[in-house]
């Protein structure tokens, strides 16, 4: 904050007390006694009423101390009872079931066992097909269901050209030969042929 | 001394293989299709059968009509905006298309020539997963006209055929897949053993057919679109090559998901090491057809582990090769 100068000449007169500071702090001086004047003036109505006197107990109404810490401890005792035949009752339960999650084990590990026999015959099974499918399939094994049965031949071809069909025909037909430019060698392959059949 | 004859009898093409004196193999060709042309007139008889001689087409003259035959038979029919004639359907022959059988005759005639007692061994396909079709008449039908050519004919399913000529190198282990025109043959063979095999009744012919209906368009031009358009499925070029290769794809999952249900149901060996899987057949002709397949079957779980997946050495002619390998050995 900009500081203002005083520039008047300090000439040894003492200030007559009518300054605006003076004015300010005599009024809040006022005011203060107004204010002390006003809590002086509430003082006697604060007037503390008759209180009401203490009523003697009688103590022969209540249990002893003895008797009332005897009490506590049947309480005490008889929630733990309560609570440990609980504890009893689940831990029977728990037994149970243990037992029975055993029985369910065993029974598991038997049909583990079950199923290690079948996929053992089903692998057996599936050779011994693959072994009979390959024999059917080379002519080693052949039906012989109905062998001697009696067997309609329907396998009957009638040509339905007549003899004299071709007759009229006069053919003009020339078909040249192409040799392949492969140079395929047809006896070596031959050769290989015979030798993949066995023959 | 006899000699052996492999015949792949495919839905698109027949293919007969032969040993030379040299030991190579030896293969003939022809699309079995046919177109009927029918002369307006005697002048004009002459001058179709000038036209096909100088073209050096393959025909058969029936009484007053040329039967055109083979690759000449599709240009033929797609120059006129028709359909040239298939007289087989997923990968037999068909009792109702009994007025090409003369046809298919002549065909396996020039192919094979006449027989002395030869044993020839010719493709079938395994029996169906999707659909019924009568093998046993396809099969009886060709031992009976190839006995008649001089052959001892004994049929050979399409998926164990392309495993001996495949598989060799592999023990005769694996797994061969057929994408073929009329269908899809599959085979899985443990050690020379065919253990599965299944075919599904849907091939280029349904590719052809769908693109057509799609784009309004003939399906005998989407099979040559097809065939002589480079299609490449990882980059089609125009919105035929697009439609195609959706239907690529579709084809190629419908497949893998039969084929992968199928080895499900099955008695499956337990194989010891990673298998291949070897394609074959006109559709893997396409390029990036592997890599497709490839993609599309990692997506899927196979019973056993995949080593490799691999084209064969010639997809159109390993069935008749594999068929030959049966007849001589």
């Amino acid at each position: 904050m900009a500081k203002i100068n005083y520039n008047k000449e300090k000439t040894g007169r003492i200030l007559g007390g009518s300054g605006p500071r003076d004015i300010q702090l005599r009024q809040r001086l006022l005011h203060q006694e107004v204010i002390k004047r006003d809590v002086e003036d509430t003082r006697p109505t604060m007037v503390i009423e008759d209180m009401p006197k203490m009523q003697k107990v009688d103590l022969s109404q209540y249990l002893p101390l003895k008797k009332v810490k005897q009490k506590i401890d049947e309480a005490v005792k008889f929630t733990v009872n309560k609570y440990e035949e609980i504890l009893n009752d689940l831990k029977n339960q728990l037994k149970i079931k243990d037992s029975e999650l055993d029985k369910v084990r065993s029974e598991l590990l038997m049909k583990e066992e079950l199923l290690k026999i079948k996929e053992d015959i089903y692998t057996n099974l599936q050779v011994k097909m693959d072994k009979i499918y390959n024999r059917i399939s080379d002519g080693s094994i052949q039906s012989f269901v109905g062998k001697n049965r009696p067997e309609l031949e329907d396998g009957i071809f009638i040509d339905p050209l007549e003899k004299s069909d071709n007759q009229s025909l006069d053919s003009h037909i020339d078909i040249r030969e192409e040799k392949e430019a492969s140079d395929r060698d047809m006896k070596g392959d031959l050769n290989k042929l015979r030798s993949l059949l066995k023959k | 001394m006899s000699r052996g004859v492999g015949l792949d009898i495919g839905t698109n093409m027949l293919v007969a293989a032969t040993m030379d004196e040299e030991g190579h193999p030896v293969y003939k060709k022809q699309r079995d299709a046919f177109f009927r042309i029918t002369p307006k007139s005697e002048v004009n008889r002459k001058s179709i059968k000038m036209s096909l001689e100088s073209r050096k087409t393959n025909f058969i003259i029936e009484g007053g009509d040329f039967i055109v035959v083979g690759e000449d038979a599709l240009r033929m029919a797609n120059e006129r905006n028709l359909e040239a004639r298939r007289p087989m359907k997923r990968g037999v022959l068909s009792p109702k298309e009994k007025t090409s059988l003369p046809m298919i005759k002549l065909i396996i005639k020039s192919l094979i020539g006449k027989g002395n007692n030869d044993k020839l061994i010719f493709s079938i396909p395994a029996e169906p997963t999707d659909g019924e079709f009568d093998i046993f008449y396809h099969s009886e039908m060709m031992k009976t006209y190839l006995k008649e050519m001089g052959f001892i004919a004994e049929s050979l399913n399409e998926g164990f055929a392309i495993a001996f000529s495949e598989l060799l190198d592999d023990n005769l282990t694996g797994m061969c897949i057929s994408f073929g025109a009329g269908m899809v043959n599959s085979v899985v063979c443990y050690e020379g053993d065919p253990i599965v095999q299944f075919s599904i009744t849907k091939g280029g012919d349904w590719i052809d057919t769908s693109v057509g209906k799609a784009l309004d368009l003939n399906a005998s031009l989407v099979q040559i679109e097809k065939e002589e358009s480079e299609l490449d499925l990882l980059d089609p070029k125009d919105k035929i090559q697009e439609a195609l290769v959706v239907y690529y794809n579709v084809l190629i999952n419908y497949a893998l998901d039969n084929i992968i249900y199928e080895l499900d149901k099955s008695k499956m060996p337990s194989f010891r090491d990673p298998i291949p899987i070897v394609l074959s057949g006109g559709l893997t002709l396409a390029r990036n057809f592997e890599k497709k397949f490839k993609a599309e079957s990692n997506l899927k779980k196979f019973p056993f582990e995949v080593k490799e997946v691999r084209r064969a050495a010639d997809p159109i002619t390993c069935v008749a090769h594999g068929c030959l390998m049966a007849a001589i050995l």
